[in-house]
């Protein structure tokens, strides 16, 4: 039989999706169904006087509104979920509902339920709220600054957490021949998902059970946080994620709105749903990003690097979200040294409280702005020893045989062949004819430049030590259980929560392969607590890694029982039974054999099982890694800048990456190119802005620029191939190796390009006015 | 958002402080401004009706007027809050008379908050002095009409 893994299977979900049958939150109808609305501070920071809601009850249709009085001391608050060590974490209290004061423009004051989503929408119109407007800070600097508007009493100069990680710098800094420093900014990013976010809850009075649908990438993880915060027992809460269009990191936290929702289900002892409009994403939906980053980085004249001092200041916003603390921390603070070998490293993470939307993961997550800075660093360290940036990445990528390779802060880089992704990466361009082509070009006034971005990232979360180690509050897992009916037809139940990364595919070709039989008699299901026991979701490129080894795991369990059971018909032992595609066999005996659904149909009926052997065939698998998994791999863009407008045009993109073996390259292609095109999205184009007040001045597609197809060439991606050393099935993630790669490798070839001009650095996004302003300014001054 | 500009009327500056203040010319000259009821003080309740890209909606508040001094300036203050957030202006006016009637000078500063803010920010000034080359545009008329 064929294998499928390894081949381009076409995705499975994608019939129902592109035609109309998927099943997504908002598609859930219910008998008796309301509909919510809430409203939403229009002020950044303001103390609420009064909020009348009388003529908003008032109106036909409209069953209840809600306001934070209504709910304190019967609804929690909303908790963060990573509480990093040594940190001194401000867990502010976040309310469902503001009750006193209202922290960012988006904050939640009222909910109103109605019979009809347009009344609940009228009827916020009519809800008087008087405010009286306080100062608002929005940069996390000024914020700590003295003086700043204090958004919480118990967060004294509005520092949520400190954080140092890294071992002692101070004498190789002090000895080192040279010394690069550089500000930056990694602007904030807004992600925008498909689908945006939604909640329909059900209240069964009969068992007392309440399902909660939900827009979630991890359904097990919002049942534990909606059972504390609404004391409701797990064993009576049902969250279900069937479809779900995308997240990028934005559907990890637990909002105030699905509390509300699934509150108002029970307390009506009605459905409720509740759908976000777009506009009202942008500003109630996490946002990522947002750091400032001071970095110094230590060397040798001849090119050799000898360690990096981080020190950044990151935007949490107004309240601290479920992952919020551990972005701008753990995933970043670790992985600051990259892919270069580095004797002294050290991260000094201040996390700042500001009047603006609370942060979070955001595709990346904290690993983008450690490779971002790292890449430019070294690209400013070549230009400063007047070193070519590819020869310094030569001299300093750690090589195949200095693996395992511990960082400074402690990482164990398990594998990894650095220089073979580089070297192919080469063979896709022609580096030195375009050395020659630059120099030509820059002689006529125009202005081209390539950029190199040789990463390593951090991914594959857990194991479930280091989640409790790094103070994540919950486990890094992943369960399956794999049950084979009695037709031979196979049911996997797995903890991921795919939500757009194709795992229905993935997942079964792993386990037709591993079994021998059709794709077709393979289902995966997920995204439902009743039904899958337990589970960590889908995050951190976690899902093939350690959702795949998990089923993996499940089914060579499956497979053991099986092979007693075949060895019984075959009246041998079960050491000598072999099993091949799909059918087992006394070893070197090919004419007797039991098929995998015999075998199947016999375990079911158990007329004659063998001694100790119980009926039916199913296992289970709780899979904790040992360790991360280090994708790696270069990346290099190709750039033209036009010189009298500032436009930057990415006209060739490289990318390989080394995930592990490739379960599905169809897959994992359209992985990389969405990865790719977000990364470049924070390179050249997006940026959330708010003005001095407060206010989100970029609250739609019309004020922050969305990536389009256009704007970029084909993408050409290649593979080298290094398994992970202790996954099952030696794949390592690949969701957000192009979000990771792809910012350093464009804005390094734009700052190539614009080198001539003197300019050694400019902040994101490069857009065609900030390049020509720096550009213009240049010639002025000559 | 500054606001700032001026607009020459032709009748007196003592004509047009009267014009500006009465609710009555104002409701008819204000783009949008549908009523104002006074409340005592030279403050009044007002209602509104705005489009700024696709927020549109009636807007809710009150305007005042402030620091009067009778045909030579005043500060006008208006609050609203509406569909899409809020509205907030704080502008003072004076008048000076030149030989073709009376240089009418505005400068302040008007907020927007809320989703309007978030949608088409860049517009909004322009969409301002759109909406105040309107109104006085207006007053200048209603002062040709009664000289």
């Amino acid at each position: 039989m064929s294998k499928l893994v390894g081949t381009p299977v076409k995705r499975r979900e994608d019939a129902r999706l592109i035609t109309g049958h998927g099943n997504f939150t908002d598609d859930v109808r219910l008998p008796g169904q309301a509909y919510a609305e809430i409203l939403r501070s229009p002020h950044a920071h303001a103390r609420i006087l009064s909020i009348d809601t009388t003529a908003a009850q008032a109106m036909p249709g409209v069953v209840k509104v809600y306001t934070g009085q209504d709910l304190a001391g019967r609804v929690g608050t909303v908790p963060t979920a990573w509480i990093p060590p040594a940190s001194d974490l401000k867990q502010v209290p976040h309310a469902v509902l503001a009750v006193e004061t209202v922290r960012y423009v988006g904050d939640g004051v009222a909910m109103v339920v109605a019979d009809d989503p347009y009344i609940a929408r009228d009827a916020l119109d009519r809800i008087v709220v008087e405010y009286q407007t306080l100062p608002a800070v929005t940069d996390q600097r000024e914020a700590m600054a003295e003086g700043a508007p204090q958004l919480h009493a118990d967060a004294p100069g509005n520092v949520a957490l400190h954080w140092t990680v890294g071992n002692d710098t101070d004498e190789v800094f002090a000895q080192a021949e040279v010394v690069v420093r550089q500000e930056f900014r990694q602007q904030r990013l807004i992600p925008n998902p498909m689908e945006p976010r939604a909640a329909t809850a059900q209240y069964l009075s009969a068992t007392d059970e309440l399902t909660v649908w939900l827009t979630t990438q991890n359904p097990h993880i919002h049942r534990l946080l909606l059972s504390g915060i609404l004391g409701i027992p797990e064993h009576r809460l049902r969250v279900i994620a069937v479809d779900v269009g995308g997240g990028f990191g934005s559907k990890i936290a637990c909002y105030p709105d699905e509390v509300l929702v699934a509150y108002a289900a029970r307390d009506l002892n009605r459905p409720v749903k509740w759908t976000e409009d777009r506009r009202e994403h942008f500003m109630a939906t996490t946002h990522g990003r947002d750091h400032y980053e001071e970095v110094e980085l230590a060397g040798s004249r001849d090119g050799v690097l000898q360690g990096i001092r981080v020190k950044s200041y990151a935007n949490m916003g107004a309240y601290l979200s479920t992952a919020g603390p551990g972005v701008p921390t753990i995933l970043f603070g670790l992985i600051v040294n990259g892919a270069y070998r580095m004797p002294v490293a050290s991260s000094e993470v201040f996390g700042v409280f500001t009047n603006t939307t609370p942060t979070d993961a955001y595709r990346g997550a904290g690993r983008p702005e450690a490779t971002y800075i790292i890449e430019r660093m070294v690209d400013l360290f070549a230009q400063t020893i007047g070193q070519d940036p590819l020869e310094v990445r030569r001299r300093n990528l750690l090589r195949a045989d200095e693996f395992p390779y511990t960082n400074p802060f402690g990482l164990a880089y398990d594998s990894g062949n650095y220089h073979a992704a580089l070297d192919q990466a080469l063979t896709m361009v022609d580096y030195p004819a375009f050395r020659q082509e630059q120099a030509a070009l820059r002689a006529q006034g125009q202005y081209v430049g390539i950029g190199f971005s040789t990463y390593v990232e951090m991914c594959g979360l857990g194991p479930s030590q280091v989640a409790g180690a790094v103070g994540f509050q919950g486990g890094l897992w992943e369960s399956a259980t794999v049950r084979v009916h009695p037709s031979g037809k196979v049911q996997v139940f797995t903890g991921a929560s795919p939500h757009g990364q194709g795992e229905e595919t993935t997942f079964s070709q792993l386990v037709a392969d591993q079994l021998g039989i059709p794709i077709d008699d393979v289902d995966i299901v997920h995204g439902d607590t009743a039904r899958v026991a337990m589970g960590w979701g889908t995050y951190g490129s976690r899902t093939m890694v350690v959702g795949g080894a998990a089923i993996s795991t499940a089914v060579d369990r499956v497979i053991e029982k099986a092979r007693r059971i075949a060895a019984h018909m075959l009246e041998v032992s079960p050491e000598d039974v072999v099993f091949e595609d799909g059918v087992f066999h006394p070893e070197g005996v090919l004419d007797r054999q039991a098929t995998f659904a015999e075998v199947t149909i016999q375990a079911y009926l158990a007329w004659n099982l063998p001694q100790g052997v119980e009926p039916s065939l199913e296992a289970s698998a709780y899979y904790d890694p040992t360790n991360f998994t280090y994708p790696f791999g270069t990346h290099i863009a190709q750039v033209s800048v036009d010189a009298d407008t500032g436009e930057v045009r990415v006209t060739k993109y490289v990318a390989v990456d080394d995930c592990g073996p490739v379960v599905n390259p169809m897959i994992v292609e359209g992985q990389v190119h969405g990865g790719i095109v977000q990364g470049i999205g924070q390179a050249l184009y997006e940026g959330a802005v708010y003005d001095d007040d407060g206010q989100l001045v970029t609250g739609s597609f019309m004020d922050y620029t969305m990536p389009r197809a256009r704007f970029f060439p084909q993408i050409e991606t290649a593979h080298t191939v290094t398994p992970s050393p202790h996954n099952p099935i030696g794949v390592k993630g690949v969701g957000e190796t192009g979000t990771i790669a792809s910012t350093p490798a464009v804005v390094n070839a734009v700052m190539d390009a614009l080198s001539g001009f003197g300019i050694q650095h400019l902040d994101m996004p490069l857009t065609p006015e900030k390049v020509w302003r720096a550009m213009q300014q240049v010639q002025d001054e000559q | 958002m500054q606001l700032e500009g001026h607009k020459t009327i032709p009748s007196t500056p003592d004509r047009v402080y009267g014009l500006l203040t009465d609710p009555e010319v104002l409701v008819r000259t204000m783009p949008g401004l549908k009523r104002m009821t006074p409340t005592g003080d030279g403050r009044y309740d007002a209602e509104m009706e705005m489009g700024v890209a696709a927020i549109r909606g009636r807007y809710e508040g009150w305007m005042t007027i402030e620091d009067a001094v009778l045909g030579q300036s005043y500060r006008l203050r208006m609050e609203g809050q509406g569909p899409g957030g809020f509205v907030a202006v704080d502008m003072a006016v004076t008048l000076s008379p030149t030989d073709e009637g009376t240089d009418l000078r505005y400068v302040g500063q008007a907020k927007v908050g809320g989703t309007v803010a978030g949608v088409g920010q860049r517009m909004l000034s322009g969409v301002a002095s759109f909406i105040m080359g309107q109104f006085f545009g207006a007053v200048a008329k209603e002062a040709r009409q009664q000289p």
